[in-house]
């Protein structure tokens, strides 16, 4: 580890050891500092540092004019790059600073800063931003419907604008935006009324909020209706659950326009789905780690889970008119299916042959020494393929799988079969003592998380036994 | 008693009833507990049928009983060799277990930097007690610093500095080193309030007093059925906290008078031990639901349900033994509500190892302190 990276992760440490009541009042002030200055890089990292621990904390964050402007939309919002196509129900994060510019050029200064100004004067104890919003969000929506009208009519003024916005994705989120903010007070009342995301189960309370939703935006502008659409199922955490919800709010009288939605809704449910694997599918194919290491054991959880809300959805669905859309699950699954043969099982054997060849210098970092984080990719793709065992017959991969804990296996059992050889045939120093068993450890452990702990312990005893026998035949 | 059901799991009456805390990372066995009897090792555990009660079985037959993973059964030869059943023997044989990788690499390292970390300490807490009573004593005009505690050559130094204050405490130089070095062994883990880094378990302590608050804002949030759990679990948190500062306060409050402690020192001493030991009982099993808890805020709200269901279960709540008075009713009342609360966990108990649980228990093995 060079010192920059040490000093670095010392830093980390200490930052995870400050208390929380400082940490609270650290955020308020970085936040501050972050809103005043936007390249205030300092406390831009500090932040994102803090990130996890934000999570466990849950401190108060600095409201702003511009963070209550994206409030409605916060669940829908993506990191996907600008130039990818436009993903029907969701928000990319990129749009928010063009359109929070284009939206203040529009609006101007002066009704902005009494915004901050009122924000400010709330103060930090503040619990719902909905009489604000009221007043921010309808003149938002009207600034952004103008540039949008004005951008469908003259090319010439679209093509100036697309390029601030980031590109012609951005035109389309853009929309999304405005759309949301022109109901932005009934997304946002039942944002504030719904347990936070990701929703597991709603109470009969929680399904009446979405009743009243669903009505009174009918009423006001029942165009926008798939808005709630977009809303709620970006706040599931099993996207297929909308299909019981209609059910639930259409039982309790208040189904609104919900029937006509039918195809928006399955549509917007797959997309959703779809989507949440796009992200760990781009991050893998890439390359890029990000510092997580955990990615290929995280994909086969998550695919784990999706199955049962597919399985869940296609139940919901079955003796309705939603054949086309219980398709369309089953190609969601299909594509699991491609996604789980391509990064946990192919090539799984082989990438564990490299490691094997090269375990003397990986050895030390499976027992913890030095930067570990190869070692733990190593981790990742054989727990990934463990997790895989669990619904590999469900996908049809159940030979493919086993094909491949095969591969491994031989390939571990080929390593120590040769360890114990050369040792037997070498013996062994006691100074080489330590370097054997991280080897032999670092086997075992393998060994252990393809074969389980019966076949790991057995070569383990093996291993330790030799090992003390040699060291013996070299003290006498 | 082998494979005997008794109830005392949800209220042992003694710490040493309840037993020390031991990481496995086999899910069958999570929360178990290894106890001493008769000059024998037990294994006290959650009902493995899932239902509520223990289950006590002789420490030997273990393996055969439960299939284990490779490093529990490395971790079970460690402890039966070294017949530990206190927390910190039981710890030392489950850092050198986990510092071999069989728990994963990250394990390990967390496990080699906890071992190095307890070794800077002892040098740490030696120099922080030396450097107060030089300062104490001589009323801030003496002063020792790192490098008199850091080799042979600093140790004479310091004690040539020591016996120039010594006589204020009615001792010899080499009698008033000799005490603080016995007083710095007797509090190991639980140090002064003087260090810049807490010691382990006064961080512990910090950890557990921001579970507590966490876990608490959670379980207001959270409507699910382990949102009540949530709450008992902030509350034995904070109460366990706070019997833990009880303790801490008496011995930095000798810290803070260091000549009178000197010179009653046949009765400190004592009470030095005792109280260091009541803090590492206390606080022992807590380094394991502190991680689940901040593994499981970075994880949706049907995860978070799961573990606040899981760690409730295996709370360990002070036995009412060790306490007396109002606190004790507390205790009670806290285990009276535990038992009508949890429920059977049938996730954890299938024969077979789990991988995704497992690989969890490894991950909070790693963020343990």
């Amino acid at each position: 580890m060079t010192d920059v990276a040490k000093s670095l992760g010392d830093l980390s440490q200490r930052l995870s050891q400050i208390p929380e009541a400082t940490l609270v009042e650290l955020v308020w002030s970085l936040e501050g500092k972050r809103a005043g200055n936007h390249t205030d890089q300092t406390a831009v990292t500090l932040l994102g540092q803090f990130r996890p621990r934000l999570q466990l904390v849950r401190p108060i964050r600095r409201m702003s004019a511009k963070r209550l402007f994206a409030l409605p939309f916060e669940d829908m919002l993506t990191n996907a790059p600008p130039t990818q196509p436009k993903i029907i129900g969701k928000i990319s994060r990129a749009v928010i600073n063009p359109a929070w510019d284009l939206m203040v050029d529009k609006l101007g200064r002066t009704e902005i800063e009494q915004i901050e100004t009122e924000i400010r004067n709330v103060g930090r104890q503040n619990a719902s931003w909905l009489a604000l919003g009221e007043r921010l969000w309808p003149q938002c929506a009207r600034a952004l419907r103008e540039i949008i009208t004005r951008g469908e009519k003259n090319v010439a003024y679209r093509a100036e604008i697309v390029p601030k916005l980031g590109g012609p994705e951005m035109w389309l989120d853009l929309q999304d935006v405005c759309d949301v903010l022109e109901i932005g007070l009934e997304i946002q009342t039942m944002r504030d009324n719904l347990p936070p995301k990701p929703i597991v189960a709603l109470t009969d309370e929680d399904i009446g909020t979405i009743g009243l939703t669903v009505m009174a935006v009918d009423e006001k502008m029942k165009v926008r209706a798939p808005v709630v659409v977009y809303a709620l199922v970006a706040r599931l955490d099993q996207p297929t659950e909308i299909l019981s919800i209609f059910v639930r709010v259409a039982e309790k009288g208040m189904a609104g326009s919900t029937g006509e939605l039918a195809s928006i809704t399955t549509e917007v449910m797959v997309t959703d789905m779809e989507q949440r694997f796009e992200e760990v599918r781009r991050q893998i194919a890439s390359g890029a780690n990000d510092g997580k290491i955990t990615v290929r054991e995280d994909l086969a959880k998550e695919v784990g889970h999706h199955l049962e809300g597919i399985q869940k959805g296609k139940d919901q669905l079955k003796g309705t008119s939603g054949a086309a859309a219980a398709r369309r699950l089953d190609r969601v699954r299909v594509k699991l299916k491609d996604m789980v043969a391509a990064n946990v099982i192919e090539n799984a054997g082989k990438d564990i042959a490299k490691v094997l060849a090269d375990l003397k210098r990986m050895a030390p970092m499976a027992a913890g020494d030095g930067d570990i984080t190869e070692m733990q990719q190593v981790e990742d793709r054989l727990l990934a393929l463990q997790l895989a065992g669990k619904y590999a017959e469900e996908l049809g991969l159940s030979k493919e799988l086993k094909d491949e804990i095969k591969r491994v296996e031989t390939h571990i059992d080929g390593h120590t079969g040769k360890l114990f050889f050369d040792l037997r045939a070498r013996g062994l120093a006691p100074e080489s003592r330590e370097s054997t068993e991280a080897n032999l450890y670092s086997s075992v452990r393998m060994l252990e998380l393809v074969s389980g702990a019966e076949k790991a312990e057995k070569t383990l005893v093996e291993g330790l036994q030799l090992i003390d026998e040699l060291l013996a035949q070299h003290r006498g | 008693m082998d494979g005997a059901v008794s109830k005392s799991f949800w209220a042992p009456p003694s710490f040493a009833e309840r037993g020390a805390s031991v990481p496995f990372t086999t899910p069958i066995i999570v929360g178990a507990r290894v106890r001493g009897r008769h000059d024998t090792l037990e294994l006290v555990v959650p009902n493995p049928s899932g239902a509520k009660g223990n289950y006590i079985l002789q420490w030997k037959n273990l393996p055969d009983v439960f299939t284990l993973t490779v490093h529990d059964r490395v971790l079970h030869r460690a402890i039966g060799e070294a017949n530990a059943s206190t927390p910190d023997t039981v710890r030392r044989a489950t850092l050198k277990t986990a510092s071999t990788g069989l728990a994963g690499p990250a394990a390990a390292k967390q496990a080699k930097a906890m071992l190095k970390d307890e070794d800077d300490f002892k040098l740490l807490i030696q120099f922080s007690l030396l450097g107060e009573t030089v300062a104490q004593l001589s009323n801030g005009e003496l002063q020792i610093t790192l490098a008199h505690v850091q080799s042979d050559a600093g140790r004479q130094q310091a004690k040539l500095i020591l016996a120039r204050v010594a006589h204020k405490v009615k001792l010899e130089g080499n009698e008033l080193y000799a005490r603080l070095e016995d007083w710095s062994d007797r509090i190991g883990a639980v140090g002064t309030s003087k260090l810049p880094k807490g010691p382990r378990l006064r961080r512990m302590r910090t950890r557990i007093e921001e579970f507590a608050n966490s876990i608490g804002s959670w379980s207001e949030v959270d409507k699910s059925e382990a949102s009540p759990l949530g709450a008992l679990a902030s509350l034995v948190a904070r109460e366990t906290a706070a019997l833990a500062s009880e303790h801490f306060a008496v011995l930095d409050g000798y810290v803070e008078k260091i000549a009178l402690a000197l010179s009653s020192w046949d009765k400190v001493q004592a009470d030095l031990e005792l109280q260091s030991r009541r803090i590492s009982w206390m606080l022992d099993g807590w380094d394991m639901l502190v991680a689940m808890w901040e593994d499981a805020v970075l994880k949706p709200a049907y995860e978070q349900q799961a573990t606040v269901q899981e760690l409730a279960r295996i709370l360990p709540i002070v036995p009412e033994e060790e306490v007396t008075g109002v606190r004790r009713d507390k205790l009670r009342d806290i285990g009276i509500q535990r038992r009508k609360l949890v429920k059977p966990m049938e996730d954890w108990v299938s024969g077979s190892i789990d991988a995704d649980l497992r690989t969890r228990l490894e991950r909070y093995k790693a963020k343990a302190a």
